[in-house]
C-alpha cells in the first residue's frame, strides 16, 4: 500500500557529518514513487521528473542478497554479504573516489563521502559529495555539507509525519515539514540556526522553491536545557554523558551540550 | 539573418492563424479535431518562440494532497518575465508564500520574503535546460513552464498524446479555443486565444499519476511578447537581513558543476550582493 511504511529500509551511512538514517521504504507518498513531487510542475517538467524517477529506480528489484545494517555509532559501517563485489577503482556514475557495490542482478553505487545502503527491493544512485537512499518506493538523498534531503516529500507538521509513517515518536533525518513543532526551540550553533524539540533538530531548508524544515543529525555543539526522554549513562574516558538515541550530551553548567565522538 | 527569422515566424504566425481562423468548418472527426489542435499549437509555439522577451501575468489555483488524502487548493498570482535564452523571473503571491526567482543564466536565486530567507543553486546555461533543472534537481514547478521553452509545441508534444480541439469557449470576455490532451503522465486542456498569436489564455494539468489527481490551473493576463525589460531585471536583489538557507537538490544520477553553490556559500553574506 502506497501510504503504509510497513518496510524500513536499514541503511548504514557514512556522511560528511556522520549521521545514521532509518529510511522509511515508502518516503514518497502519493504515488510519487522517487525523483521528488511530480504535482505543479508544466507537462514537460513532469514527464522529466517522471523520466529521472525511472533513471533513479533503474536498479529497483536488484541486490537481493546484499544485506546492510545500520550502525549507530559515529561512523557508519557498511556490511556486505559473500555475494557482492565490490569494485573501488570508481564512482557508479564516474565520480572520483565512489565505488560501485554489485550484486547479482546490478550494482549500486556508493558516494565519495558516503556510503549508500540498499534494502531488499531498494537500489541508489550517488550525488556529488553525497549519497542517495532508495527504499522500495522512496529515496533520501545525503548532499553535500552532510545533509541528508529529502524527495520532496514533506509533512505540514510532525505530527502528520507520525500519522504517515506510522510511528508514534521520533522522525527520519532528511524529513522535512512546512513548520517546526509548535514548541520548538531555537538553538544557535556557529552562527547557524536551528530548532529543537523532543530530541529532534530541525534546520530551515529552501527546497520546492519554499522554505521547508528539515530533520538533521544533533549538531555538534548545541546547548539543550532538558534532555528528551529516554536517555541513558554512558561513560567514556572518565567523563558521564548522556546518550539520548544516536545523540550524545554532556552535562554542562545550566543544561547540556551535544557531542561526538 | 534574424531579420529572415522574424519574417520566418511572422509568416508560420499567420499561416497557422489563417488556418486556425477557420477558412473551413470546425473539425468533427479524431483526426480533424487533433489536426486543428495541432496546427493551434504550432501558432502558438511560433509566437512566443519568437518573442526575445516577453512578460506575462497568471492566476493560478492549485491542489495540494496531504496525508490520508485531503486535497487543499493554493490560490496564487505570478508574475513572470522571460529573456531569451537565460534569463528568467517570476514572484509569486499567496496566503503562503510571496517568492521572487531570479535566473541570469548561472544560478538561481529565491527571495522567501514572507520568511525573510534567500536561497542559491547553480543553473544550466540555458533557459531549456534551466526549466528542467528547477523541476528535477530543485522540485520548482511551474505549470506554465512549457510555453517558455525554446519550442513550446515539442514541450506539449500532442503527436504523442491523444485528443485535439475540443470548440470555442469564452474566458474572460476572450474567444478561445479549448484543446485537450491525454499523455502519460499528465492530461492537459490548454485555451488559446482565437487571435493570430493564438496565445494561451488558460492552461489545466492533471497529475492523474499522483494520489488524488491534484490538478494545476492557470489564466493568463497581461501577455506582452516584446516588453522593455531593466537591464538587471534578472539580477537577483535579495534584502539585508535575510537568511541564508541551502538550497536542498533532489537525488540526481547525473553530476552536476555545483561549485557556484560552494563559491556562494563560502561568501556568505557578501554573496547577496553579487
Amino acid at each position: 500500500m502506497a501510504r503504509q511504511f510497513t518496510r524500513w529500509t536499514s541503511v548504514a551511512l557514512a556522511a560528511a557529518l556522520s549521521c545514521v538514517l532509518v529510511v522509511p521504504t515508502d518516503a514518497q507518498r502519493g504515488g510519487n514513487r522517487s525523483g521528488g513531487s511530480r504535482s505543479g510542475g508544466s507537462v514537460r517538467q513532469t514527464k522529466a521528473v517522471s523520466n529521472k524517477s525511472a533513471n533513479v529506480n533503474r536498479n529497483t528489484n536488484v541486490n537481493r542478497n546484499t544485506n546492510v545494517n545500520a550502525n549507530r555509532n559515529v561512523n557508519a559501517n557498511v556490511n556486505v554479504n559473500k555475494n557482492v563485489n565490490v569494485n573501488t577503482r570508481g564512482g557508479y556514475y564516474g565520480r572520483p573516489g565512489g565505488t560501485v557495490v554489485k550484486g547479482d542482478e546490478g550494482a549500486v553505487a556508493v558516494g565519495r563521502r558516503g556510503a549508500v545502503a540498499v534494502g531488499e527491493e531498494g537500489a541508489a544512485a550517488v550525488g556529488r559529495g553525497g549519497a542517495v537512499v532508495v527504499g522500495e518506493e522512496g529515496a533520501v538523498g545525503v548532499g553535500r555539507y552532510g545533509r541528508v534531503y529529502g524527495t520532496g516529500e514533506y509533512y505540514e507538521d510532525n505530527d502528520g509525519w507520525k500519522v504517515a509513517a506510522g510511528v508514534a515518536t521520533g522522525m527520519a533525518i532528511g524529513a522535512m515539514i512546512a513548520r517546526p513543532p509548535a514548541t520548538a526551540t531555537t538553538v544557535v550553533v556557529s552562527g547557524s540556526n536551528y530548532y529543537y524539540d523532543s530530541g529532534v533538530y530541525y534546520s530551515r531548508v529552501s527546497y520546492g522553491g519554499s522554505v521547508q524544515y528539515q530533520v538533521v543529525a544533533a549538531p555538534v555543539g548545541a546547548v539543550i536545557t532538558t534532555l528528551p526522554g529516554g536517555c541513558t549513562t554512558y561513560i567514556n574516558g572518565g567523563i558521564t554523558y548522556q546518550q539520548c538515541g544516536g545523540t550524545y550530551y554532556q552535562p554542562i553548567s545550566g543544561g547540556f551540550r551535544v557531542v561526538a565522538f | 539573418m534574424r531579420k529572415s527569422g522574424v519574417s520566418k515566424s511572422l509568416v508560420t504566425v499567420l499561416l497557422g492563424s489563417v488556418m486556425a481562423a477557420g477558412c473551413s468548418s470546425d473539425p468533427s472527426t479524431p483526426e480533424e479535431k487533433k489536426a486543428k489542435a495541432e496546427t493551434l499549437l504550432k501558432a502558438m509555439s511560433a509566437s512566443l518562440a519568437g518573442a526575445k522577451t516577453l512578460t506575462v501575468d497568471t492566476v493560478e489555483t492549485r491542489d495540494r494532497v496531504r496525508a490520508g488524502g485531503q486535497k487543499t487548493v493554493e490560490n496564487s498570482t505570478r508574475t513572470i518575465a522571460i529573456r531569451r535564452p537565460d534569463g528568467a523571473y517570476y514572484r509569486i503571491t499567496s496566503d503562503l508564500r510571496d517568492t521572487e526567482a531570479w535566473y541570469d543564466g548561472k544560478r538561481l536565486t529565491l527571495a522567501m520574503h514572507k520568511d525573510k530567507a534567500w536561497a542559491r543553486g547553480p543553473m544550466p546555461g540555458t533557459l531549456d535546460a534551466a526549466l528542467d533543472f528547477m523541476a528535477t534537481e530543485y522540485a520548482i514547478n511551474m505549470p506554465s513552464a512549457d510555453l517558455f521553452y525554446s519550442n513550446p509545441y515539442e514541450s506539449y508534444d500532442p503527436v504523442a498524446s491523444k485528443g485535439g480541439w475540443v470548440g470555442r469557449e469564452t474566458i474572460d470576455g476572450a474567444t478561445c479555443h479549448h484543446l485537450s490532451f491525454e499523455a502519460t503522465e499528465v492530461n492537459w486542456e490548454l485555451w488559446l486565444a482565437d487571435t493570430p498569436q493564438a496565445l494561451p489564455c488558460r492552461i489545466k494539468i492533471v497529475y492523474k499519476n499522483d494520489e488524488g489527481s491534484p490538478a494545476s490551473q492557470l489564466t493568463f493576463k497581461n501577455w506582452n511578447l516584446a516588453p522593455t525589460l531593466a537591464a538587471d531585471a534578472f539580477t537577483a536583489k535579495v534584502d539585508e537581513g535575510y537568511e541564508r538557507l541551502y538550497m536542498v537538490r533532489a537525488p540526481t544520477a547525473e553530476p552536476v558543476d555545483d561549485a557556484t553553490t560552494e563559491k556562494t556559500a563560502a561568501a556568505g553574506d557578501a554573496a547577496k550582493k553579487q
